[in-house]
């Protein structure tokens, strides 16, 4: 069963390694990198500092203090107290041989287990303990796509692949060892083993890591973006038909809790193919559970006391096929269970539903089916939508009331010494006006007054001395001019270049109707991804007095969205639909007819 | 009889004296669990993850293991999830210089290396997970950001409004 996985289209195995950006690719083990060789270290150590600069790590501590916190640069935080020998690394805790103590007023910690926590070997040399950074753990990921190697070491270090056949492919990671040496079988996603072997002294220190491969399967070199994550695409040339879904692949990958004030969301994200099926017991017992069927938990279980709508969530491998994940409710609470893009979502609302259905199922993954039984209806109940609303219409504030009722104000984002996001060559402030003139001419079109805060490559006050005084000045020429609408336009980033398409920022309530109008006209005009409209707590919607939108076009990051910013006749798009977005609010939203004389 | 009584006091006080030391020392969990959020990749939903924290020390006060309660979830959010992980981090480098409480209101403080970004995808990701992990304790319902001790009007580079403590009904 898990050999035929292998066979499915094309195969990836991503080899990401968690680990940040380090001078030099395949660094040799650093002798250099040491520390005072003794049984405890200072937290003002001036080698324990370097060594922590070293390893992109960080040493959070306040005098007075007993806790000291170290973060990792794999994400872990390390904790220790003083005078206790339980100490805490992520989400495990562990007893050190001897606790942390004072001298003076200053945490001396263990210093075995801090290394040992940061992921290196010592090895002693006189006053100095020279290290050896490790890969302390490597886990195998399957999926119907392929399977993930997730290695983690105390240092960034790049992998070579140094042998190649028609079954294995060999990498060296230089100058690691390895804590975690050994063969372990896989047997599905394609990989019938991974080993991992470590060679070599301090100084020439390598550590091997070799995948056996299922038949068929082709691997190249190791690929990364920015040093950290490497992405080894293996074809798997298959020659056997493929097989159908198995749902021995399907894992639950996360169980993701998010309590809010009017409802009550669980995610469970589910990586393959996957049938659930819900129940809920009727008042007073107001039990619920969803079992994922024919799927893996690869989160962690968990059993959670929460307040409020809902008082415990319990996550746990009922049979090894069957996910379940319980809730306890304190009412019997409307209830949704609808499939997300990475699984399936239960919303519970905060208001009670007598006739709400008791039982459901569905399907997620390749096909994506919900159903729902709803009890036998009683006479007195009435007949309600089987779908809920997702979005409680938002009240809109009216007080406002535009001075020039056809005055639209744009606001191009950024300007002068400041060029927002930038890529290369490419920078925000560049496209925004650009954009922003585009749609000034668009509205004047169409009979709209239109002032802009900047028409040129400045900043709106260039006298300005701090970003809120220019973010206020953007605000000022709206407010003091009367403006219908603010409409601010950016060009969004992010450090990886995954993230992409349009967003449609707001913060106030009586912003929601043109953020919607603007966003699902860009959403069908140009064709961007629709990463909808996100309510945030962003200077220039907020200080506005008027419906105002900060539109994030695309992202300067991501290489696609690049080259569609690039495109004249794609920003010209960007404004039109914008445009078409401000006069569908305006249509929807009639101003209140101007008092008689 | 009187020397029976003072016995019979002297029972009841080590009685009294055992149960509270019970329920103060003995009864107290070695750890407890936190719930960390974090900003998906779809730049709008949040997810979580848990993790152990020492429990309450004997002799520590309510008040300190409150503040150290608030700085080890701000110091693992910032952290973020495990690197498998797919979430919106904060840029390299930041750390937590510091959590007070002040009421409702966790107060933060940040290292520059939080300024050292642009666009709204991230920042606004950032802070709402910061947001939702700090005010999942009890008797937190706000969270004031600083960046290197100074309280800013807005976050550098971003659209962020950093002059008043933030709160889940931001977002």
């Amino acid at each position: 069963m898990h050999r035929s996985i292998a066979l499915i289209g094309s195969l990836f195995i991503a080899v990401v390694l968690a680990l940040t950006p380090l001078e030099g690719a395949g660094a040799q083990a650093d002798a250099n990198l040491s520390i005072v060789n003794a049984a405890f270290v200072s937290v003002e150590d001036p080698s324990l500092h370097a060594l922590l600069e070293r390893l992109a790590a960080a040493l959070t501590w306040h005098a007075g203090d007993p806790d000291v916190l170290v973060t990792t640069a794999n994400h872990a935080v390390i904790a220790f107290r003083v005078g206790e020998r339980e100490y805490h690394v992520g989400t495990v805790s562990a007893q050190a041989r001897y606790a942390p103590y004072l001298k003076g007023s200053i945490p001396y910690l263990p210093l075995t287990e801090l290394l040992s926590a940061l992921s290196l070997r010592g090895f002693p040399n006189g006053r100095t303990l020279l290290l050896e950074p490790l890969i302390s753990s490597l886990e195998v990921r399957t999926s119907l796509q392929g399977s993930s190697i997730v290695a983690q070491a105390a240092m960034p270090l790049t992998p070579r692949l140094v042998s190649q056949d028609d079954s294995t492919v060999t990498y060296a990671f230089d100058g690691v060892g390895s804590s975690v040496a050994g063969t372990r079988s896989v047997d599905a996603g394609g990989v019938r083993s991974v080993s991992v072997r470590s060679t070599g002294t301090l100084q020439t220190a390598q550590t091997l890591v070799t995948v056996n491969l299922e038949p068929h399967a082709i691997a190249s070199d190791p690929q990364s973006d920015d040093g950290r994550d490497f992405l080894l695409p293996i074809d798997a040339q298959s020659q056997e038909p493929a097989p159908a879904a198995s749902f021995s692949e399907t894992r639950v990958t996360a169980v993701d809790v998010m309590p809010a004030s009017d409802a009550f969301t669980v995610d469970v994200v589910i990586a393959g193919d996957a049938t659930y099926e819900w129940h809920r017991l009727a008042a007073p017992d107001n039990r619920f559970w969803i079992d994922i069927r024919g799927a893996q938990l690869s989160a962690p279980p968990r059993d959670d006391v929460w307040t409020g709508t809902v008082t415990g969530v319990r996550v746990s491998q009922q049979t090894p096929t069957v996910v379940r994940i319980a809730l306890s409710l304190t009412a019997h609470d409307a209830i949704d269970v609808v499939p997300s893009a990475d699984g399936v979502r239960v919303i519970i609302h905060d208001e009670v539903a007598a006739d709400a259905p008791h039982a459901g199922s569905g399907s997620i993954g390749t096909t994506v089916a919900a159903t729902v039984e709803r009890p036998p209806p009683s006479p007195s109940s009435s007949p309600t939508s089987l779908t809920t609303q997702l979005v409680t219409p938002v009240p809109v504030r009216q007080s406002y009331v535009p001075t020039n009722p056809k005055l639209i104000v744009i606001d191009p984002g950024h300007g002068g010494d400041d060029p927002g996001t930038v890529n290369g060559n490419a920078q925000e402030k560049t496209f925004t006006l650009d954009i922003a003139k585009r749609l000034r001419a668009v509205l004047i079109a169409r009979g709209w007054q239109v002032k802009m805060t900047r028409e040129t490559d400045t900043e709106v006050d260039p006298v300005a001395t701090t970003d809120h005084d220019e973010l206020q000045a953007r605000d000022d020429v709206a407010n003091a001019n009367g403006a219908r609408i603010f409409i601010s336009i950016h060009v969004n980033a992010y450090s990886q270049p995954g993230p992409n398409g349009t967003t449609t920022y707001y913060s106030k309530p009586e912003d929601v109707p043109l953020a919607n109008d603007v966003q699902s006209a860009i959403a069908s005009r140009v064709g961007m991804k629709d990463d909808g409209i996100v309510k945030m707590h962003f200077y220039v919607t907020l200080h506005a007095r008027m419906p105002a939108v900060l539109v994030e076009t695309a992202f300067i990051t991501n290489p696609g969205d690049l080259a569609r910013l690039e495109s004249p006749a794609w920003r010209q798009r960007m404004a039109e639909a914008m445009a078409d977005g401000i006069e569908r609010y305006a249509r929807e939203n009639p101003l209140p007819p101007a008092p008689t004389q | 009889m009187k020397a029976s009584r003072i016995v019979a006091l002297i029972v009841l006080l080590l009685v009294i004296a055992f149960v509270v030391w019970y329920f103060l020392v003995l009864s107290v969990p070695r750890t407890a669990l936190l719930t960390i959020y974090y900003a998906k990749l779809d730049g709008t939903s949040l997810g979580t993850w848990t993790i152990s924290q020492r429990a309450r020390a004997r002799g520590e006060s309510s008040a300190a293991y409150e503040r150290y309660e608030a700085m080890y979830a701000a110091v693992q959010n910032v952290a973020g999830p495990p690197s498998e992980t797919q979430a919106i981090r904060f840029p390299t480098g930041t750390r937590v210089e510091g959590v007070t409480l002040d009421g409702p209101i966790a107060n933060v403080d940040l290292s520059d290396d939080v300024t050292h970004q642009a666009g709204s995808f991230g920042e606004g990701g950032e802070f709402k997970a910061l947001v939702y992990t700090l005010t999942a304790l009890p008797g937190i319902d706000g969270v004031q950001v600083t960046v290197a001790g100074k309280r800013l009007e807005t976050l550098p580079h971003g659209n962020l409004e950093l002059d008043a403590p933030l709160h889940r009904t931001d977002w």
